[in-house]
């Protein structure tokens, strides 16, 4: 029902209601900008609505924590109505937006890590004493690859990537979670292609380990 | 079967894996890398285990192979404009989102808010013209001039 208002604000971009995953033509993103720069609260509106499903998902697997994932994203959101002027246009807008969003949850993931208070939403304390001591979260299967199917993997994935330090949590998220290019990766960390190749390497390495880590084996093919 | 010119031990194979997953090595070292898992069944495992992980991952994403396996940390997105809107609001001092109808709107497709506004329109009207007509008034006695 909102498509056709929307369409007029987003200069002929049609948004299948209730759609998310928005993506917008540059001409449509420019005309947006311009009305984002003018604080227009109804493209604003219309703009945390297209984006809010992408920012979240981002900011969750960064954090773990929902409901520090729910705050923090409004938080990424507040950070784009105030800062629109400082977007150049030297990358898509949502590449910024991301660029954005990676910047408030290294912040906040500082600030957890000093509180002590890092409390993932899956991570319970004995599995996660288990990961961080290198003991097996669950108890060892007969037969390892029984064990990765289904919710197990989904979890021991979701506690083992919790578990690594934010850079290589970034490029994994951003990489094998986000489905992002090379190129998107690099604006978005402000990083030389070598160096996130490489350091996206180590970060696949750590995961793999904490994930065998987590099993009390090493992966099955 | 090592191609011809580079030769890779084990070691620095595993560390080819990421680049080689990506498709980002060179057509020499991607040659290398493919003969020396060819070559070496136990280093092949290691790389089809690694591949498993990051097929794993695709799959939470909700675009890799395997369905079966959950997305616990790609949950679906809480409705964040109302939050966002206080926010702003009270941050900015009432500059932005002063009003309760700015808000609405962006809560509201339009069309639910022009029909509101029609059906309150609408009985209103319908309260007024719905109103039992006043009885005429009793006429009483014709006052007689003074004398």
């Amino acid at each position: 029902m909102r498509s056709r208002g929307d369409a007029l604000l987003l200069g002929g971009t049609t948004l299948a209601d209730g759609a998310f995953d928005v993506s917008l033509d540059l001409e449509a993103e420019q005309a947006l900008v311009v009305r984002l720069r003018r604080r227009d609260e109804a493209a604003f509106n219309l703009f945390v609505r297209a984006y809010q499903q992408k920012v979240f998902s981002l900011v969750h697997r960064m954090l773990g924590s929902r409901a520090e994932a729910e705050d923090l994203s409004q938080e990424v959101f507040i950070t784009v109505f105030r800062s629109i002027d400082s977007f150049r246009g030297d990358a898509r807008l949502g590449t910024w937006l991301y660029r954005v969003a990676v910047n408030h949850c290294k912040n906040r993931i500082k600030y957890l890590d000093r509180r002590v208070t890092r409390g993932h939403d899956g991570l319970d304390e004995e599995s996660g004493r288990a990961l961080t001591e290198g003991g097996p979260v669950m108890s060892r299967p007969d037969r390892p690859d029984e064990s990765l199917h289904g919710a197990e993997l989904g979890k021991v994935i979701e506690r083992a990537l919790g578990l690594l330090e934010e850079e290589h949590r970034t490029l994994v998220v951003l990489r094998d979670l986000e489905g992002l290019s090379y190129e998107e990766i690099m604006v978005i960390t402000g990083l030389a292609e070598g160096t996130v190749k490489s350091r996206l390497h180590r970060a696949r390495a750590a995961l793999r380990e904490a994930i065998e880590r987590g099993l009390g084996c090493k992966l099955p093919e | 079967m090592q191609a011809p010119g580079v030769t890779l031990s084990a070691d620095e194979v595993r560390d080819l894996f990421s680049a080689y997953h990506d498709r980002e090595l060179s057509p020499e070292r991607n040659e290398a890398v493919r003969a020396a898992l060819a070559a070496d069944p136990e280093l092949d495992r290691e790389y089809r285990a690694f591949c498993r992980m990051l097929d794993s991952l695709a799959a939470m994403a909700g675009d890799g192979p395997e369905p079966t396996v959950p997305a616990p940390t790609a949950a679906p997105a809480p409705d964040l404009l109302a939050g966002v809107q206080r926010r702003l609001h009270k941050r900015s001092g009432g500059r932005f989102y002063g009003d309760r109808w700015s808000r609405l709107a962006g809560l509201l497709p339009l069309e639910i808010i022009a029909t509101l506004v029609l059906l309150a329109l609408v009985i209103a009207y319908f309260g007024m013209t719905a109103v039992s007509p006043r009885p005429a008034p009793v006429p009483g006695p014709v006052p007689t001039a003074p004398r």
